[in-house]
Formats: structure tokens, C-alpha cells, sequence
């Protein structure tokens, strides 16, 4: 972006004529790579330009996304125009000091200098890999890296350039045999680095033995066992079970979720400790400013089992009468900032996977992650690898099973916590349309005392 | 971006190329909390190139207003190391026009826009005043052109207005959620039943209720159908998984596999439907598209290069956004209706359980066939009659198993979501699990 471009918004956001305006505009370019079995299925390059005007006038949001730049002073004046018809809806907005500030990309190796022949000759590698074995009925496997430049100016005086680079790697490897058909899968993320793509062998050939093994794994039998979740499905429990529950927006739109979610009230048992921020730098959920300019933080959400902060925007720490704490984020251009999590996890405790397995008669083992969704009460989640516990010991391999529950019931049920934290950068998560946002998740190992297993009865 | 500037460039030093150019204007309201929250308006307007070079294939797409020449230039790069083409850009062929677009829809004031939402907020909250309502209202004018070096050249316009309602019920910790939908060409968005849904489901919600466990009577309603069962159903008729081997039913052309009481197509035809449209995303005319005939696989699902794969037609089954290239896809599905009455399905359950919506219903092996989630809205089936609402619990089964086993199809066949037409399935088993005392 020009420093003319930069001029324009500025005077645009000081000339306005709404309570408060902001405008977005994104640079992003995009390469992707598909592998269906071993055969090469797309590869895309992508240039996206656009950007975005949201203005306040009289407590109403009014939102106007644009690809063309000469449109930008007419989309300017109809989020305006789209904001009186929405006023009196009663948003107001949290006061944050305004940032000037231009945040340099610090990158590893730099994903666009890596040529697409080249990352080509890396995935085709592993392509080989994934369908190495006579039971692979097919395997998918995706790169991809996106380049995020943001320019963000408010009326307010904030003007803020920040950057960032996601890379993605994706693999699904299909066994079959006799109409059976069986999954395994991984799903890694990076910030601004490419590197670890390079040394993803290992990983695939993994991913291959688990799905040509899960054809000759029994299903678990569904119902209740104590249930042991290794870090990246720990993380993916706590993401969505407790993550999407401490959103504000949604909370402080009902007044007796607001009652329910009283600061101060216990969760779980006081060994359970939960944490948001995009502060920690090179996860994929950090960034310096969210999309709203108010600087990346560190959020306790739980403390010693007791619910003590949430997550915000501007709007919905004003709503409640609390702080905004970085955590208003749009996906792209297309879509004004709304509460999302950022890097979340449960903090280490002091014992070990061994200690958490050892006085279990019969349970089940649930490692690595396939997906999850909540409904705030409810919550359900699916592990990629699953094994019975029996006496106290890892037994045999069992086909991927979901885990369901009541999120109130089951932090609560949080009996064991390992001090082996991992971060999981591999996720991607929706709301309101935005998805995949770049989060990441983690955990130690951690035991749930009861949880409601889907399997087949 | 100027679409035929595109191909001119292209054509300089590719084989063959095509271009998929839109231009979309979309009008959501939002509202929150019981009420309107925000006005918004999103203008796109892209191109993306497919180009053929010396026997490979280059994708790029852009939506910067002056990107014509990058755009051409990245897909020629992409082609130098692109999968091999398979298959050539279809010629211009006389494409039906199902009718997509009404002018009042696209004329439609925003005013109108709220007025819709607020109508059906209140007229929920009359029914059930203690909901907190959500809505969404979405109107969408988009204009697609789609061109080729064979001398394609369509273009057709779509308009949409979409309705979605959804209330919450908070009590201490129990939450509860209902809602309905409704989407059109035509500004004639049936309210009525949007609202009639949510409050139904209210109404059937309002007592707690235990399902039976373990291999029981489980009914989908219409809902239940779209949330739950459609996308691993559709994943079996996937041409791309049918090549592969990978989808379960691949092998089944022409086979009964399922009950003789279900039927399913796929109608790109149907007039004013949001998902009609004269061809498919490459330009290959829309034809109806018999998928099962009376528990008979008749026909699977395929764009050009599965088709190519498999040594078939295309069924111009081709889907795709301005930003992704095309792949396979659906439009207006229908699944056939039965001769049973809900009320009558229910008696023929005795005991069961009854799902609208299921929480992480497409999480598992979906390919496969497999759905398996915690049921979000369903209800326990007593002595043949609702008798409230079931939670901890948690359904799966595989479709393609389940569909062999009906026992019954409802007569109460609708429109979900606009392009999903369906009425209740319900099978003679599925395993049915419950938290004690959760």
C-alpha cells in the first residue's frame, strides 16, 4: 500500500459524518496445492484486493465491503446510510487509546520465496507416501500459504498496517476394504514460516499406517467411560466446549446467559486454569492488534476453576461494562470484526499421562482431532485415534469415536491434568460465516471422569 | 475486471482458456437480541482463468479491478506445473433457462429487508415470548458470465432473499434452540412456516424426555434430513470418490441398495429456485439428474475432469466460487415423499426417537456414509406420541445401511433451506446412546 492510500483513508475517517468509522483495506495473495491419491488435482494462485468501510451512527452498525478502490468514497457514504437505518440498536463502544503503527512481517522462511515447483516437488513426495500401501483407496492432501496485509484507519485516529502469513498443510488418507471404509488425517498450521513443511514424512506415513489400521479395529462400544484426551484433543475440548462459551457477544446479548456466565462462579475443580491472548508471538492465533486496533492481550478465563474474564470486542466490553481485550477479528475484508478466540489452552499441572491412566479399570484413550462443534451447552468433538484403556494401561486400537457432553457438567469433571501443554496450530474455526479463522488450541494430557462416548452399541 | 480483455490475453499464449467472471451484490440484515443489529451491503466482482498449455492445466483468480494481465500471467505460471489437463472446454450448446432472476427481488428496498425480519421476530416472540431472537435476511443479486476459447459465452443473473430465524431459551443451565429457514428467487418467503417451525419445535421441546437406548426407531424430520443426513449421502454419489473407489456405493450403479420407497433427484430446472441455472460452473447445459429411482442407483454426480476420470459424461454437476476451481457439487435436490403422515409415523415407532438437528453430524467418516453427533433438538417417541425432549444423547448410524431399512417416509415433504426438498425418513434402527443422569 501506497502512502497515498494510507493519506486517503485518513482523510476519509476524520471527514465523516458517523459517530465513529473505520476502514479496512486488505492485500492478500494465496497459493494452493490438492493431491487426490498421488495425482496433482489443482493449483491455484490467488490475488485478492478489497476492502471494507464499518460506520456507527446513533448505536447502529452499518457495514459496506468493496472490491473496486474508486468505489472506496461511495462505500463509505452508504455504510453510513446503512447505519441510520440500523441506529437506535443501542451499541456503543469501548474507549481504547488510538495506535499509530506500521508492524514489520517477521518471517522464518518466507512461504513467497519458496517457488511452487518447488512445493510441488515436496507434496508430490508425500503423495507418493500417503498411498503407499495396497488398502489406501485414495488420499487428499492440500498445501496452502496466504499473505494478509491489513490497513486500518478510524475516526478515532487509529492507522495500523500489520501483516501476516498463514501456511496450511492438510492429509486424509481412505482405506477400504469389502465396502469399508476408513479415515485418518492431520491438519497443520504455521505463521510465517515455511520450514516445517519441508520435514512432513514422518507425519504422513503415520496418517497412512493409523487408516489402514483402523480396517481391522472394532468400534468401541458407545456410552460412559472416564476418558483420557491427549494435548491436541484437549485443546480442541477446550476450544470448543469452554472458548466459544466465554465469547462476549453472544453472552451479552441474553440476560440470563449474562447470569450463567457471572464472573466468579465455578467451573471446575480448582486445579483447571484456562487462557486466551494472540499476544505469544508465532502461533497462529498471534497478532499485534486485533481487527478493531486495540493491541493482542493475555485473557485468564478460568483461574483455579473459577470463570474470571471473557473475551471482546469493543462493543461487547462496553455492553458489559468490562474491558476490550483484542479479540475482535474478520476474517477477511468481507466481514466486519465479531469475538473470537485468538491462541487458547488449559495450563499445565503436575501429573503425568501415567498417573492419569493408572486407576482406570475401563476407559478410552482419545488422541488427535477430526473436528468439534458446540452449541454452548452442548458440545461434541471427534478424536482421529482412539484406544481402550483397560487396568490401567493403553490397550488396543479402537475405531475413532466422538465425545459429546454438557460443557457444565464435564469442566467439572476434569479429575487429572498432565504437565505436558502442547499447542495444536492446525485449526481452523468458524462462526457467523467467517471460517477458517487461524486459532490455535492446546493442553496437557487430561482426564474427564465421565464423558459420553459414540461409537456403536 | 473485464472478462473478455481476459481471454484476449490468454488466448496470446495458451491452448485453450476459460473464464469465470462474477459480480455480486449482497443486502444482509442482521438482527440480535430481538432486534436489528446491522445493515449490511458486500460488493464483489472477480475473475478466475482456467488456461490449458501444452497439456496442463493453470488456475488463477483476482479481484483486483485492474489485474487482467497479472491474472493471466499467474495462470500461465500455475500451468507449467499444473495437473495434467484432461479434458478440452466445452463448446457453446443451447443452455434452458429455468428463470433465476425477478426484478422485484433485486429492486426490493432495504426497508422491505428489516420489515421481514422484524415480522418474524415478533411473530415468534408472540407465540413464545420468552426466546431471544436472532435473523438473518440476505438478499443476493449476482450476475455470472462464463466464457471459453471454444466459443462458450453464457451469462445469467440470480437473484435470492433468504430468511433465517433462530430463538434461544436459557433456564439456569439448560439451553435450548430453535429455528427455521426459507430461501427463494422471488420476494415470497414463507414466514408463516419459518415461524411455525420454531415454534413447533418450542412447543415440542417443553418437556424433558428420555429416549429409549440402544438400536431403536429413529425419526428424521425434514430438518433432521438436511442437518444430518444429506451430506454423507451425497458424499456416496460424488463422482470424484466414485473413480476412486472410495465412496461406499461406488460399485452399486444400477443395483437396489436402498428401500423401494426412496427416491432422490437432482434439478437444476426446477423455476426460481435459488440453485436453477441454465448451465453448470463450466459452462455444460443443466439437465435433470435422477440419482436413485425407487431404492435404485441410477445416476452419480460428475464435472469435467471426474468425468473425464472416469470416462463418462459430464452431468454438469460443476460447482464452484469465484476463488476456488470447480469441482462437484449439487443444486435443488429432492428426495421423494412417502405415504405416511408424521402423526402415523410416530404410531408406527411406538418408542423412538424423533431429530431435528444434531451437533457435529458432519465431523465424522463422511465418505463412508457415516454420521454420528450429539442430538441438538430431537425428541423421545412414547406409546406413539412426542413426549418432550431428549438431551445427552448421541446418534450414528451409516446412511447408506440405514436407507436399506425405512420404516416409514413422511407425506410431510418441504423446502429446507431453499434447495433441499425432503420429507421425514424414518428407520427401523439406529444405535441411541445416553449419558447417565448427565
Amino acid at each position: 500500500m501506497t502512502t497515498d492510500l494510507r493519506d486517503d483513508l485518513r482523510r476519509l475517517v476524520r471527514g465523516t459524518a458517523a459517530d465513529y468509522l473505520e476502514i479496512r483495506v486488505e492485500e492478500i495473495e494465496a497459493a494452493q496445492l490438492a493431491y487426490r491419491g498421488r495425482d496433482l488435482e489443482t493449483v491455484n494462485r490467488l490475488q485478492d484486493f478489497g476492502g471494507c468501510v464499518r460506520a456507527l451512527v446513533r448505536g447502529g452498525w452499518g457495514f459496506s465491503s468493496f472490491n473496486n478502490p474508486d468505489e472506496l468514497a461511495e462505500r463509505a457514504a452508504d455504510a453510513v446510510a446503512a447505519a441510520a437505518l440500523a441506529a437506535d440498536a443501542g451499541v456503543r463502544l469501548a474507549p481504547v487509546d488510538p495506535a499509530e503503527d506500521d508492524v514489520p512481517l517477521r518471517l522464518g522462511e518466507d512461504p513467497s520465496a519458496v517457488p511452487l515447483a518447488e512445493k510441488r516437488a515436496i507434496f508430490d513426495r508425500y503423495a507418493e507416501i500417503a498411498t503407499a500401501h495396497p488398502a489406501v483407496a485414495t488420499a487428499l492432501l492440500r498445501y496452502g500459504d496466504q499473505r494478509r496485509t491489513t490497513t486500518l484507519a478510524t475516526s478515532e485516529g487509529t492507522l495500523i498496517r500489520q501483516a501476516r502469513h498463514d501456511v496450511t498443510a492438510y492429509c486424509a488418507v481412505t482405506a477400504g476394504r469389502d465396502g469399508d471404509v476408513q479415515q485418518a488425517s492431520f491438519s497443520l498450521g504455521w505463521l510465517n514460516d515455511f520450514r516445517a513443511v519441508r520435514d512432513l514424512e514422518q507425519q504422513v506415513a503415520e496418517v497412512r499406517d493409523q487408516a489402514v489400521a483402523f480396517l481391522d479395529a472394532p468400534y468401541a462400544r458407545s456410552g460412559e467411560y472416564p476418558v483420557v484426551l491427549d494435548p491436541v484433543l484437549a485443546g480442541v475440548f477446550v476450544h470448543e466446549a469452554f472458548g466459544h462459551l466465554s465469547e462476549a457477544d453472544f453472552v451479552s446479548e441474553d440476560e440470563r446467559l449474562r447470569e450463567l456466565m457471572k464472573l466468579g462462579k465455578r467451573f471446575g475443580r480448582p486445579h483447571l486454569n484456562i487462557v486466551d491472548g494472540a499476544a505469544v508471538p508465532g502461533l497462529r492465533g498471534s497478532f499485534r492488534y486485533d481487527d478493531e486496533g486495540v493491541p493482542a492481550q493475555r485473557t485468564d478465563l478460568v483461574r483455579d476453576g473459577v470463570l474470571v474474564g471473557r473475551l471482546h470486542s469493543r462493543e461487547s466490553a462496553a455492553r458489559m461494562g468490562e474491558r476490550p481485550t483484542g479479540n475482535a477479528r474478520a476474517i477477511n475484508y468481507r466481514f466486519p470484526p465479531i469475538v473470537r478466540m485468538t491462541n487458547t489452552f488449559i495450563e499445565p499441572g503436575a501429573a503425568s499421562l501415567e498417573d492419569l491412566l493408572a486407576d482406570i479399570e475401563l476407559g478410552v484413550y482419545a488422541r488427535s482431532w477430526y473436528g468439534g462443534m458446540t452449541s454452548f451447552e452442548m458440545f461434541t468433538f471427534s478424536a482421529g485415534e482412539a484406544y481402550m484403556i483397560r487396568d490401567g494401561k493403553v490397550a488396543e486400537l479402537v475405531r475413532p469415536v466422538q465425545l459429546s457432553g454438557n460443557l457444565f457438567v464435564t469442566l467439572e469433571q476434569i479429575d487429572g491434568i498432565a504437565g505436558d501443554l502442547e499447542m495444536n496450530q492446525g485449526g481452523g474455526c468458524g462462526k457467523g460465516g467467517q471460517v477458517p479463522l487461524p486459532v490455535s488450541n492446546g493442553s496437557p494430557h487430561v482426564r474427564i471422569a465421565r464423558c459420553l462416548v459414540g461409537g456403536r452399541a | 475486471m473485464n472478462p473478455e480483455r481476459v481471454i484476449e490475453l490468454a488466448r496470446r499464449s495458451a491452448d485453450e482458456a476459460e473464464v469465470f467472471a462474477v459480480e455480486s451484490e449482497d443486502t444482509p440484515v442482521h438482527f440480535e437480541g430481538n432486534r436489528l443489529k446491522s445493515v449490511q451491503s458486500r460488493s464483489t466482482s472477480g475473475c478466475a482463468l482456467r488456461v490449458i498449455r501444452n497439456g496442463r492445466m493453470g488456475f488463477a483468480s483476482s479481484t483486483r479491478s485492474d489485474g487482467e494481465a497479472d491474472l493471466v500471467r499467474l495462470a500461465l505460471e500455475v500451468a507449467e506445473l499444473g495437473a495434467p489437463a484432461r479434458f478440452h472446454f466445452p463448446g457453446a450448446a443451447p443452455a434452458p433457462d429455468p428463470g433465476t432472476y425477478d426484478e422485484a427481488t433485486a429492486r426490493l428496498p432495504v426497508a422491505a429487508l428489516l420489515d421481514l425480519g422484524n415480522r418474524a421476530i415478533h411473530e415468534l416472540l408472540d407465540g413464545a415470548p420468552e426466546l431471544v431472537c436472532e435473523a438473518r435476511v440476505d438478499r443476493q443479486v449476482q450476475r455470472v458470465r462464463l466464457l471459453n476459447t471454444a466459443g462458450l459465452d453464457v451469462q445469467y443473473a440470480r437473484t435470492s432473499l433468504a430468511l433465517g430465524l433462530e430463538g434461544t431459551r436459557v433456564r439456569g443451565t439448560d439451553m435450548l434452540f430453535v429455528g427455521g429457514d426459507d430461501a427463494g428467487c422471488a420476494p415470497d418467503i414463507a414466514t408463516d412456516r419459518v415461524v411455525g417451525d420454531a415454534l413447533r419445535q418450542y412447543h415440542w421441546a417443553e418437556e424433558p424426555a428420555e429416549a429409549p437406548t440402544g438400536r431403536v426407531p429413529v425419526c428424521f424430520t425434514p430438518v433432521g434430513v438436511a442437518w444430518t443426513l444429506m451430506e454423507p449421502l451425497e458424499a456416496g454419489f460424488n463422482g470424484k470418490f466414485v473413480v476412486q473407489g472410495s465412496s461406499p456405493i461406488a460399485g452399486d450403479l444400477g443395483k437396489q441398495r436402498y428401500d423401494a420407497r426412496f427416491s432422490m433427484t437432482d434439478d437444476p430446472l426446477l423455476p426460481m429456485r435459488p440453485a436453477s441455472r441454465p448451465c453448470d460452473d463450466e459452462g455444460v447445459p443443466s439437465g435433470r439428474l435422477a440419482m436413485v429411482e425407487a431404492g435404485v442407483i441410477r445416476r452419480f454426480r460428475y464435472d469435467l475432469t471426474a468425468a473425464a476420470q472416469a470416462g463418462v459424461q459430464s452431468t454438469g454437476s460443476a460447482e464452484r466460487s469465484l476463488i476456488s476451481p470447480p469441482t462437484v457439487g449439487s443444486t435443488n435436490v429432492l428426495v421423494a415423499a412417502g405415504d405416511r403422515t408424521f402423526e402415523q409415523i410416530l404410531a408406527l415407532m411406538g418408542d423412538g426417537l424423533v431429530i431435528e438437528m444434531v451437533l457435529g453430524a458432519g465431523q465424522g467418516n463422511v465418505i463412508g456414509g457415516e454420521f454420528s453427533g450429539n442430538v441438538l433438538l430431537g425428541y423421545a417417541v412414547r406409546g406413539g406420541r412426542i413426549a418432550g425432549r431428549v438431551k445427552d444423547t448421541i446418534v450414528s448410524g451409516n446412511v447408506h445401511q440405514a436407507l436399506s431399512a425405512l420404516l416409514a417416509v413422511g407425506s410431510d415433504g418441504r423446502w429446507i433451506g431453499g434447495t433441499l426438498w425432503t420429507p421425514s425418513l424414518c428407520f427401523s434402527e439406529l444405535t441411541v446412546a445416553r449419558a447417565q443422569g448427565g
